[in-house]
């Protein structure tokens, strides 16, 4: 049932202080929450639907967190959290999809299809889901900040919270990693 | 990956990227100066950065943070004026509000959704919920009294529920957005001496 705000803000602030095995505990308690919302809102795919993830992670935090307790950090370690669900979630839900549409056979989910933010309408959500475990391989952080930036529309300040640097670091590792994605999902496979 | 290490694309990459574009090339070609490879992927990842634009960005209407930082403190919506913000969520945010014309002054909680997370399915959601809100009259379901679209200028939707003092309104509920046995879920662990399903 409902995970227990103190509980859930005790985990973030744990993480957020260095206890790594704190994210491993917060994760289902988010990701459950997350995923029956998620579906909802996916299991009424129409055209024209969308998902919107950002106001998403927000109802969810409120749902979970509240108001009390949740101090800043508390808030953005949240989102970090729920921007790795939104990412599996919208995956798992496109594998599906096409696996049911093509008897089997992976095939592209246009994002406009998964989500509001709109990348270009030709982007495939698992060819990008590909990419950006490609990038994490040798670049972890700016794979980081592309899922937090993407999936749950985290600022950069927020997102230099998470991960322990500074805002110009993320803008700048935003734009890398965004040149670098744009150039893999043309089709370039270098580097 | 070809023999030029990420660290050293990135490095030259990140210190071109603070300049002014004009100044790029000339530095790029400074800092590859005998390093061919490097030069080509430098070259290539800053013309991807060039024709990336705004790939990725969301578009800034649909920027929640900019939808959310919009105060409606002290506007008039319809026949309402919008007295303090009470709380904040995904969709939008209630104020407390009261009419201001007629002369019995009642206090009303008014939530205003962000036209900038408007999109048809949010809209058609909005007016199902109205049309579900509507005919409810339960001492323990906060009362629909009157819904609109604000006025030119303001692209907000926005609702007026009964204002029912002391509830704890971070217990908030999208209605449409959570299947019903949720929403119930979370009213019914709402505590006090009053349990009350204020559908915000």
């Amino acid at each position: 049932m409902t995970p227990d705000q103190g509980q859930i803000t005790e985990l973030l602030n744990r993480w957020s202080h260095g206890d790594k095995r704190a994210l491993d505990e917060v994760m289902p308690l988010v990701y459950q929450d997350l995923r029956r919302l998620s579906q909802y809102y996916l299991q009424n795919e129409r055209p024209g639907h969308t998902l919107q993830s950002t106001a998403l992670v927000h109802e969810v935090y409120l749902r979970l967190c509240g108001q009390q307790g949740s101090e800043w950090t508390g808030r953005a370690h949240f989102f970090a959290v729920a921007a790795k669900m939104i990412r599996r979630i919208l995956v798992d839900h496109a594998r599906q999809k096409s696996a049911a549409k093509r008897g089997g056979k992976v095939h592209s989910q246009p994002f406009e299809e998964a989500l509001t933010i709109p990348v270009q309408p030709e982007v495939d959500l698992l060819t990008l889901n590909e990419a950006m475990d490609e990038l994490a391989a040798f670049d972890m952080r700016k794979s980081q900040v592309v899922e937090m930036r993407f999936f749950a529309g985290l600022s950069a300040k927020d997102i230099a919270v998470v991960l322990g640097t500074t805002e110009p670091t993320v803008r700048r590792d935003w734009n890398i990693a965004r040149a670098w994605l744009y150039r893999r999902l043309q089709g370039e496979v270098e580097l | 990956m070809s023999a030029v290490s990420w660290q050293e694309v990135e490095r030259v990459l990140a210190e071109i990227l603070d300049l002014p574009e004009a100044e790029r090339i000339l530095r790029l070609e400074t800092l590859c100066a005998g390093h061919a490879d490097l030069e080509a992927q430098v070259k290539s990842l800053l013309a991807a950065h060039n024709s990336a634009g705004s790939f990725f960005e969301p578009p800034s209407h649909l920027s929640a943070s900019a939808a959310w930082n919009f105060s409606f403190a002290e506007k008039q919506l319809g026949s309402y004026r919008l007295l303090d913000l009470v709380e904040t969520g995904g969709m939008g945010a209630v104020y407390r509000a009261e009419r201001t014309d007629v002369r019995f002054q009642k206090q009303v909680a008014i939530k205003v959704v962000p036209a900038a997370l408007h999109s048809p399915e949010l809209l058609r959601r909005f007016t199902s919920e109205q049309q579900i809100l509507a005919p409810l009259d339960h001492p323990n379901i906060a009362q629909l009294l009157d819904a609109g679209v604000s006025p030119e200028g303001i692209p907000y939707f926005y609702f007026v529920m009964e204002y029912v003092e002391g509830i704890p309104v971070n217990k908030y509920e999208l209605l449409l957005s959570i299947p019903q046995e949720i929403g119930m879920r979370h009213c019914g662990t709402q505590t006090g001496s009053r349990t009350v399903c204020h559908l915000n």
